[in-house]
């Protein structure tokens, strides 16, 4: 049973307040007590010093015997008091020896007729309501002395059950309190711990999201955090291993070859051209390769310089589809374009736009062996589509959000067998967004894939359009 | 929270539901038969909010893990 420190400070702040309540809330109630029990005691002795008066005014014989018997019911004590503020007659139980609470300013306003009323505390303590009413044709006046012994008992008596009322209310706060901030405070625990797990190293941690609140979306965010932090580091580990392999590759089978051309190990002139031309192949590959790299860092450096121009994508697609017709027939394939007669121009930078264009389309000839490639432009009210789709081995789902990762490739061995550098895709994400486009994927295995590059109308500042949102599109 | 964390919190709401009861019989002329009658009614009425607002937390979290559900099959069935 430990309590955390913010489950701590979130119990105390709620104790806190809760105390405030209820100390505020005791004072008023022992208050609202306390004048109920004085009012009340007022009004009746009020009331019997009254009677009393009626009675003592009244000149039938044995009325000081009835005031007498009735002092001793109602336990409380009267005296006459004459106007030289003297005590004539004592009445009651209750003997009070001090008498100090007649007072020359009280006799005079009984004199005048008023009555008064008033507490005194006598010399051994005991406190009384005195009401004193006066009896006029005798100048006289008659004091109405009951004791606050009882009252303050009972005053006592339901102070001490506000009070342990108030210690069951507290108690009963304080179990809830200690439930709450246990249960609000533990998530927020979790997730400290778990973050410090992962900033030591440890990227598989995961938190488990229960909610959809605030709470929850932090553990999600701290998932997602976790979860990027891992592939980032599998993938850089991954990218070193990539780019050392396909750098050796080509500089291997350059050392082969010329091995044995400087050995001169080869048979004929014809055998001498064929190590030749791998020498050729393998060297153009190896330069378009650190040409790639080179211009994804700049681009990731955003050191890269478009010329933006107002252009007509029909042109642009229509470019890239003439250039690739070659190879398409080469492989047997189908090949169809369907451009708008008509489309807004876009502000973006022709040439690379083409480039993009034409590596989608090399991208789906190298992965599709039978059926058609369709490309297709597309008018939409704020933006223009590019739809580059091909009937082709199609990419599992779970692999399609890495797609556009440098030197990512669905399976492995593919490298060889359909060649390219692993770089095309990331370099047209980033081309894409540089102009303030988006491109999305959508793919079937089996079936086919699916790019659709957006270009927004009003491309004011190319880094505000990264991302629009998904397109209403897909297989 | 662990077992001895409910039963800390247990005790105290007891303890706090005992002093309550003590407080409101002891004035009354046969407290004894009173208390168990007290105790119950402020057990009620300490369950009855706990009760009411428990049922509206778990109906409104049902109906939004439904929605979220439905939301989720629809994405689903478009991509598709």
């Amino acid at each position: 049973m430990r309590m955390n420190r913010i489950g701590l400070k979130l119990g105390a702040t709620i104790i806190a307040l809760f105390l405030i309540v209820l100390l505020t809330l005791g004072f008023v109630i022992d208050r609202v007590f306390s004048a109920f029990y004085h009012t009340k005691m007022k009004e009746d002795v009020e009331e019997l010093a009254s009677h009393f008066a009626n009675m003592a005014k009244s000149n039938e014989t044995g009325s000081e015997d009835m005031i007498q018997t009735f002092a001793e019911f109602s336990n409380v004590s009267i005296y006459l008091v004459d106007s030289t503020g003297k005590r004539s007659v004592n009445m009651g139980n209750v003997v009070v020896e001090d008498d100090s609470f007649i007072q020359n300013a009280d006799m005079k306003l009984l004199l005048e007729g008023k009555s008064v009323f008033k507490e005194f505390e006598a010399s051994d303590g005991k406190r009384y309501f005195v009401s004193a009413q006066p009896i006029m044709d005798k100048r006289t006046a008659i004091y109405v002395l009951s004791s606050m012994k009882s009252m303050d008992e009972s005053l006592n008596r339901v102070r001490n059950l506000l009070i342990l009322s108030g210690g069951g209310a507290f108690l009963l706060a304080l179990g809830f309190t200690y439930i709450i901030s246990q249960v609000l405070s533990r998530p927020l625990v979790q997730m400290e711990q778990a973050t410090r797990r992962i900033a030591k190293g440890d990227l598989a941690t995961r938190l488990d999201v229960r909610s959809a609140d605030e709470i929850g979306t932090l553990a999600a965010a701290i998932n997602d955090l976790a979860k990027d932090l891992q592939h980032y580091r599998d993938t850089r580990q991954e990218f070193f291993a990539n780019i050392s392999h396909e750098l050796r590759t080509p500089i291997t089978y350059l050392e082969g070859y010329a091995n044995v051309l400087l050995n001169e190990l080869y048979d004929t002139e014809e055998e001498k051209k064929q190590y030749l031309s791998i020498i050729h192949q393998e060297s153009l590959r190896l330069n378009r390769l650190i040409h790639d790299l080179f211009e994804l860092s700049k681009m990731e450096e955003g050191k890269i310089n478009l010329s933006l121009e107002w252009v007509d994508l029909n042109e642009i697609v229509e470019n890239g589809v003439n250039k690739v017709q070659l190879k398409v027939k080469e492989k047997g394939l189908q090949l169809y374009s369907e451009l708008q007669g008509h489309v807004p121009l876009v502000y973006v930078d022709g040439l690379r736009m083409e480039q993009v264009v034409l590596n989608l389309l090399e991208n789906a000839i190298r992965y599709t062996e039978t059926g058609a490639i369709r490309v297709r432009l597309v008018k939409e009210r704020e933006a223009n589509l590019i739809i580059v789709e091909d009937t082709g081995i199609g990419i599992p789902a779970d692999e399609l959000p890495y797609i556009f990762e440098r030197f990512y490739r669905v399976e492995k061995s593919r490298s060889r067998e359909f060649g390219g550098t692993g770089l095309g895709l990331a370099i047209v994400k980033k081309l894409i967004e540089l102009q303030g486009g988006s491109i999305d994927v959508y793919s079937e295995l089996g079936v086919g894939t699916r790019f659709v590059i957006r270009i927004p109308l009003h491309n004011n500042n190319s880094s505000q359009f990264s991302d629009n949102g998904t397109l209403e599109v897909g297989f | 929270m662990k077992r001895l964390d409910w039963l800390f919190a247990a005790i105290l709401v007891g303890m706090g539901i005992v002093c309550l009861t003590v407080s409101a019989t002891s004035l009354l002329e046969r407290p004894a038969e009173a208390y168990v009658k007290t105790l119950l009614t402020l057990t009620v009425w300490v369950g009855a909010p706990l009760v009411l607002f428990g049922s509206i937390y778990f109906i409104i979290s049902r109906k939004k893990k439904k929605a979220e559900a439905g939301k989720e099959s629809r994405n689903i069935k478009f991509k598709k």
